[in-house]
């Protein structure tokens, strides 16, 4: 009769037990522990609480990992590590002309600074740089969830081979609950732009596949995949902001992004062609919000965005001169050959810089120069 | 077989040196000696003997890019008598390596360098016509192993009437279109070169001028992810005819009918070259109730025809060839649109995702 009684009682124990640990191991966005299997890092992140998405092109995957990085940055001092890539060179056992730099973000709780890295082999790192020291960013038995990017999979009925087009990821930034993801297909000269809903939800529901064209020279550049891009406020209203190669700025209202619209970008400049974007942040600095771009082959770029408010205009007449600009007034910095660059606050901007003698530099931006 | 040398150097105290010979891959059997784990032809992990490392104290071990003082990232796991060292990344093939406890240098071992047969070849690049549209869109290269990434445009070229090297004529992009293994990779001609009234048409003009010979060049520089430089330079002469400015219009193909009762291929032929990437995947077969129906598609090389075999022999009746409306001609025109459209100020007409052509079987 005893083992009657205790039968109960410990299958009662091991449900107690499992569901203890299954609401361990989930958290409040739905993560659950496992190892993130990246096959390639194509774009970093932040969201929330120390989330960090990690965008795979090769998998079509877009990772959003806990790295239980939250604790607030009590003061933050400006960040300077000298040749870089031969730091990240040594702690992953190579050479720096083997090293690529794929993006660094700043955590906007802990403003500790995250790098993909890759090496020739097509191998890919994710680190962890605080002032000298570089550490992995664990990838194993991590809370996380993925999001899939192909939102239209393989027909079930279709025998004839057919796959998932190839899409690749240019960038990614959080806002307001969403994760927007700029891309190109493979094979199609085709953007697309998706925002997925954060937490992720169900396959179905999580991405919302937009078409974008922007104006530019007079006729619609259809289908031209987006560089880089940021989101703003302007006039009470939300923004996409959004750079091309031979460097146009485009404005889209972010109520406007539906699924399957086409969604017209307004040109409100031309920062000069020969040129790609490459990265772009926005600050506030007294109060006014600052959008910095750094580009391929021009100084970082500082637009003020009252100057775009105020800016009704759509540019469409072609420029008549080779290289020069149109449109939203601008700055030159003094501060080329910047790679990558993501804000630490309002008051500092780190940026990876390749220096004129050829090392490549973490460099904390002066204060002086972003006002 | 990689056959490497690995050396151990007992404690400095102790004055003892061992001399190993080890194969990399097959080394699990050699409890006391150090060998290489592989993995995709890449060294992925390092296995060291405890004993007869004369390891005491395996939490001080760590594994050094020799001659350098911060240790290389990755995990140390116990297995028994060995040490596992799995780097985040894989060791460098040509690199030699330091095992160091407490600071102490205790062995070293090297990554061998890759094996020449390895080396890439150019499998196939299309469009493989000889004859091109001034105004082509794109290239895809087929490669045998998996290339370098995002160094594609170093290495590419393209040369007019056998003089000028042109610049600035491919699009670069980051990250470059690659395909999941990375042995395929797309190049687009600049389409803001292309797009006439756009300002690198006007400032550049075209990337291509039609009535000239080009030849298509990749430089045998270019190296593989193992490290080996391509077997040799390719090259590719093509004649360039007049701007394509008509889209592919599905009512001009012919369509080869197969009899009933036979698994014959089913031909169709086009007027012009299609782009061969997209074609692959740009047809499906229904039958009269609408059911797709399983076979195999065939494109030919130039992309001038594609030949479908099913898998069960046609039935008498009608049959439903559907062609998705993004199939490219060599200038990125598609069914739906001019890929140079003078969109004027109007929203674009709504794109029809699927064509259809239909053909009855006798």
């Amino acid at each position: 009769m005893k083992k009657l009684i205790f039968i109960p009682l410990i299958f009662a124990g091991i449900v107690a037990l499992v569901s203890a640990n299954h609401l361990k191991n989930k958290n409040t966005y739905g993560f659950e522990k496992g190892t993130v299997a990246l096959k390639s890092i194509s774009a970093l992140a932040f969201g929330p609480d120390g989330v960090l998405f990690i965008g795979d092109s090769k998998s079509a995957t877009v990772f959003a990992i806990d790295t239980k990085d939250k604790t607030a940055a009590s003061s933050v001092s400006a960040i300077e590590v000298k040749n870089l890539d031969q730091k990240i060179a040594t702690v992953l056992g190579t050479e720096a002309k083997n090293v690529s730099i794929l993006d660094m973000v700043v955590n906007p709780i802990s403003k500790k600074i995250y790098c993909a890295a890759q090496l020739k082999d097509g191998s890919t790192a994710l680190l962890l740089i605080e002032k000298e020291k570089i550490t992995a960013v664990p990838l194993v038995d991590v809370m996380y969830k993925a999001a899939s990017l192909n939102n239209a999979p393989v027909d079930t009925t279709d025998k004839n081979g057919r796959s998932p087009r190839d899409n690749t990821i240019s960038d990614m930034q959080y806002a307001d609950g969403a994760l927007y993801v700029s891309g190109l297909s493979n094979q199609q000269f085709k953007s697309t732009f998706r925002r997925i809903q954060f937490p992720f939800v169900t396959k179905e529901e999580q991405a919302t596949t937009l078409e974008i064209f922007h104006a530019a020279h007079g006729k619609y550049e259809t289908h031209a995949p987006i560089k880089t891009f940021t989101t703003a406020e302007l006039n009470g209203k939300k923004y996409l902001v959004a750079s091309y190669t031979c460097t146009p700025l485009v404005l889209f209202p972010l109520d406007e992004l539906k699924d399957g619209q086409h969604v017209k970008g307004r040109t409100v400049a031309e920062f000069g062609a020969g040129n790609s974007p490459l990265d772009m942040v926005t600050i506030s600095r007294g109060g006014k919000n600052v959008l910095l771009m750094s580009n391929s082959n021009r100084p970082i770029m500082r637009v003020r965005y009252d100057n775009i408010a105020t800016y009704d205009g759509s540019l469409t007449e072609p420029i008549k001169e080779s290289f020069s600009t149109a449109g939203v007034a601008f700055v030159n910095l003094p501060m080329v050959n910047v790679l990558q660059m993501d804000k630490i606050d309002d008051s500092k901007v780190v940026v990876i810089q390749r220096k004129p003698n050829g090392d490549l530099d973490l460099v904390t931006l002066q204060d002086w120069i972003l006002s | 077989m990689n056959k490497i040398f690995i050396q151990y150097h007992k404690k400095i105290r102790q004055r003892l040196i061992f001399l190993f010979l080890v194969t990399a891959c097959n080394s699990e059997k050699a409890t006391d000696q150090l060998s290489l784990l592989w993995q995709d032809d890449k060294a992925v992990a390092v296995k060291i003997p405890m004993s007869a490392a004369h390891i005491h104290h395996p939490d001080s071990v760590h594994i050094f890019l020799s001659g350098k003082n911060v240790a290389v990232l990755g995990t140390m796991n116990k297995s028994g008598d060995m040490l596992i060292f799995t780097p985040i990344v894989p060791f460098t093939r040509g690199l030699k390596y330091e095992i160091r406890e407490d600071s102490v240098n205790i062995g070293q071992f090297s990554i061998p360098l890759p094996d020449a047969d390895s080396a890439p070849i150019v499998k196939a690049v299309y469009p493989a016509g000889d004859t091109l549209p001034s105004n082509l869109l794109k290239w895809t290269f087929e490669f045998s192993v998996q290339m370098r990434e995002g160094v594609a445009l170093k290495y590419i070229h393209l040369i007019r009437n056998e003089r000028d090297t042109l610049g600035e004529v491919f699009l670069e992009l980051s990250p470059e279109l690659w395909n999941h293994e990375s042995t395929v990779l797309t190049v687009w001609m600049d389409p803001g070169r292309i797009k006439r009234g756009l300002q690198p048409n006007l400032r550049m003009g075209p990337p291509m001028l039609p009535g000239d010979r080009y030849e298509l060049y990749i430089d045998s520089a270019w190296e593989s992810k193992q490290g080996l430089p391509l077997k040799s330079v390719y090259t590719k002469t093509f004649f360039t005819s007049k701007r394509d400015s008509v889209s592919p219009d599905v009512r001009d193909w012919k369509i080869n009918i197969p009899k009933a009762g036979t698994v014959n291929e089913l031909i169709i032929e086009f007027p012009e070259s299609m782009d061969h990437v997209v074609l692959e995947k740009a047809l499906r077969f229904k039958d009269g109730n609408r059911s797709y129906i399983h076979g195999k598609l065939l494109v030919d090389e130039k992309g001038n025809a594609a030949r479908f075999i099913p898998e069960l022999s046609w039935q008498k009746g009608k049959y439903i060839i559907e062609i998705e409306g993004g199939l490219e001609d060599l200038a990125g025109n598609n069914l739906n649109r001019l890929f140079d459209e003078d969109l004027g100020k109007k929203i674009p007409k709504e794109d029809k995702e699927f064509f259809e052509l239909e053909f009855v079987v006798k």
